[in-house]
């Protein structure tokens, strides 16, 4: 790692496949931030909802933020400071945006299930309401897994395309769900173009008609013109992307382990983020057993081994290095900043959480 | 015939546990009993260094080309189909809800099953949580559309997958409580479903070790194995396999040692 310091930003974005330890890393880095005096909220939107396990916090609690005392976390016992915690709820932040207690619409409720697939957009509009709130210093945001991490990527360009000009076509078409008394809607040009698109709209909603019956359609428009009154939080998140790209505002974490060396991956993901400011971007190595290995010994031939079991631990050192060096090496050829953290060999999560942090001290 | 093996295979679990080796190896192992067998990566990223090295079969559909199909075939126009599919609007509508595509990347898998009675197909899954809103999309969508043409195709689906003949879902995990403790999450969030039970298979666990040959090894590794084996203790009852950690420095020698290990998984 080079010399100078991570500086902190407003928003630090873990990122990288799934059981790598990433929401482990990020509670560590909320914990090294808090033990520093920030005031640090950690939202997950890991579907998974790892967190739970590592900050003791349950699945009805979701979408609501939660304080974590540090005294869960091994080395922390004594400096009583407290983070928050906030578990995705697309449910949840719907109903912020839509400002209501619930959510009437069949196909919006079904939708924003926790598996229900809107996830990755709906969280980008959380963290811009909690950075708007002002309250606090850092917000830490452990992303879905995967490729899915993308999908988290490109989701305000997917915002601006679901709210596109064949959108509005469809809300001309349909006219009055949109239109209400107070504000008349401006007339609509009437050029080519937009009548074809509207005259296909027609037709699209007559094959829908056909394939999902009646109320499934009245039930979708219903949801698309409740979305579009409230477009505003959607096309709002489309600025967080600008400010995402600049170096002041924002760090990248990019995490892999040892153990899984998704090095394919790691590549991958770095390349959707190349027009991103590079000096904040950071390559995280995860779960080494350098140091440790470094101190195994193997006892030569006449000692007290069979040759047969000397071979055999040689094999198996050796693939353990072997991981190690991989990893390494890819991390040295591609990033510019990388850290390794530890293994941490124990069985409880908050050791695990408390002694990476130091790590995160270090540099 | 009565064949003894399934129609169709699924792996999953967290990142890193194993997916895509446990899926290769497996279709290389039926291929190698006879059968007519495909690899398919749900994620659409297939690893094609590997599978060029080792030959194994794959089926390439992607989501557009499945929806084209499909809509296709309801419609019963090709030009129509492909209209529906350019539009921004049915674009957006597969960004926006990944569950559709999900949906009709699983149906035409199915279809490819039915229409060939001696086809088999291994399927490389999402990663944790998105296999489980792989399979609640069928549910959820059965729900919104209520009934029609969409709905009978659900049940046509639900049908493939609750024949215990057909279908094998294997939860793959690595020997540390929180992917253990996931993987049974994942294993409940299925069942609740309804529709299969799966099966969890613990893999890389460090063991085979004699006594003289532990008591060579430096402290760290001896915590990491006690660690492991109290784990293996606590939850033995829920592994339908164990599968050790080999001891291999090229990725194609671990799936190459793993399709001998197969005979039992499938």
């Amino acid at each position: 790692m080079s010399k100078q310091n991570i500086l902190i930003k407003q928003l630090e974005i873990f990122c990288g496949t799934g059981g790598v330890g990433k929401t482990t890393l990020a509670t560590s880095r909320a914990l090294f931030l808090g033990s520093q005096g920030k005031k640090v909220l950690l939202i997950t939107i890991d579907p998974a909802k790892r967190l739970k396990q590592i900050l003791n916090i349950k699945d009805q609690n979701a979408g609501k933020i939660e304080d974590i005392s540090s005294s869960l976390f091994t080395g922390f016992e004594t400096n009583h400071f407290k983070i928050s915690a906030l578990l995705m709820s697309p449910k949840e932040t719907l109903r912020k945006i839509l400002n209501t207690d619930t959510i009437d619409n069949n196909v919006l409720n079904i939708l924003t299930r926790p598996h229900g697939g809107m996830n990755e957009i709906l969280s980008l509009i959380e963290v811009k309401f909690h950075i708007e709130s002002g309250k606090y210093d850092t917000i830490i945001l452990d992303t879905p897994p995967g490729k899915h991490f993308i999908d988290f990527l490109q989701s305000s360009r997917k915002i601006s395309d679901f709210f596109d000009s064949s959108f509005i076509e469809i809300f001309k078409f349909l006219g009055k769900p949109i239109i209400s008394p107070k504000d008349p809607v401006k007339k609509p040009t009437k050029r080519l173009l937009g009548k074809l698109i509207s005259t296909g709209i027609k037709k699209l909603l007559k094959y829908l008609d056909q394939v999902t019956g009646e109320r499934f359609v009245q039930d979708f428009i219903e949801a698309v013109s409740i979305l579009y009154q409230n477009k505003d939080p959607f096309v709002d998140a489309l600025e967080l992307e600008k400010q995402l790209r600049t170096f002041e505002f924002c760090n990248w974490f990019l995490v892999t382990s040892v153990e899984q060396s998704k090095l394919k991956e790691a590549a991958e993901f770095q390349s959707h983020t190349e027009t991103f400011h590079k000096s904040n971007f950071f390559f995280l190595i995860n779960k080494s057993l350098e140091n440790h290995i470094k101190e195994w010994d193997i006892p030569s031939t006449g000692s007290s081994l069979e040759k047969e079991s000397r071979e055999k631990l040689i094999s198996l050192k050796k693939s353990m290095i072997s991981k190690e060096e991989k990893t390494i090496k890819f991390a040295k050829s591609q990033f510019s900043q990388f850290i390794i953290f530890p293994e941490i060999i124990d069985a409880n999560p908050g050791k695990h959480v408390g002694d990476l942090s130091k790590t995160w001290k270090n540099n | 015939m009565f064949s003894k093996y399934k129609r169709l295979y699924f792996f999953t679990g967290k990142g890193g546990v194993g997916k895509t080796s446990f899926a290769l190896a497996l279709t290389k192992f039926l291929e190698k009993e006879g059968l007519n067998v495909a690899y398919f990566n749900f994620d659409q990223s297939q690893p094609k260094k590997i599978i060029s090295l080792l030959q194994v079969p794959t089926i390439d559909q992607t989501i557009e080309e499945s929806a084209q199909i499909y809509i296709e075939n309801k419609l019963g126009s090709k030009t129509v189909a492909s209209w529906i599919l350019k539009t921004t609007f049915f674009k957006s509508l597969l960004n926006i809800t990944p569950s559709i595509g999900y949906m009709i990347s699983l149906g035409h898998i199915i279809n490819r099953l039915e229409e060939d009675p001696s086809l088999t197909i291994v399927i490389d899954a999402p990663a944790s949580g998105h296999t489980l809103s792989l399979f609640n999309s069928t549910h959820n969508f059965r729900e919104m559309f209520k009934v029609g043409p969409l709905v009978e195709d659900i049940h046509k689906m639900h049908h493939f997958l609750k024949k215990n003949e057909n279908l094998k879902v294997c939860i793959l995990c690595l020997p540390n409580i929180m992917n253990v403790q996931e993987a049974l999450e994942l294993k409940s969030g299925l069942s609740n479903l309804n529709l299969f039970e799966g099966h969890l298979i613990l893999n890389e666990l460090l063991e085979g070790l004699t006594h003289n040959e532990l008591e060579t090894l430096p402290d760290f590794l001896r915590e990491k194995i006690g660690i492991e084996q109290d784990l293996k203790k606590q939850y033995e009852q829920n592994f339908a396999e164990i599968v050790p950690f080999l001891s291999c420095t090229d990725y194609k020698d671990i799936v190459i040692s793993l399709i001998n290990l197969m005979r039992s998984i499938a």
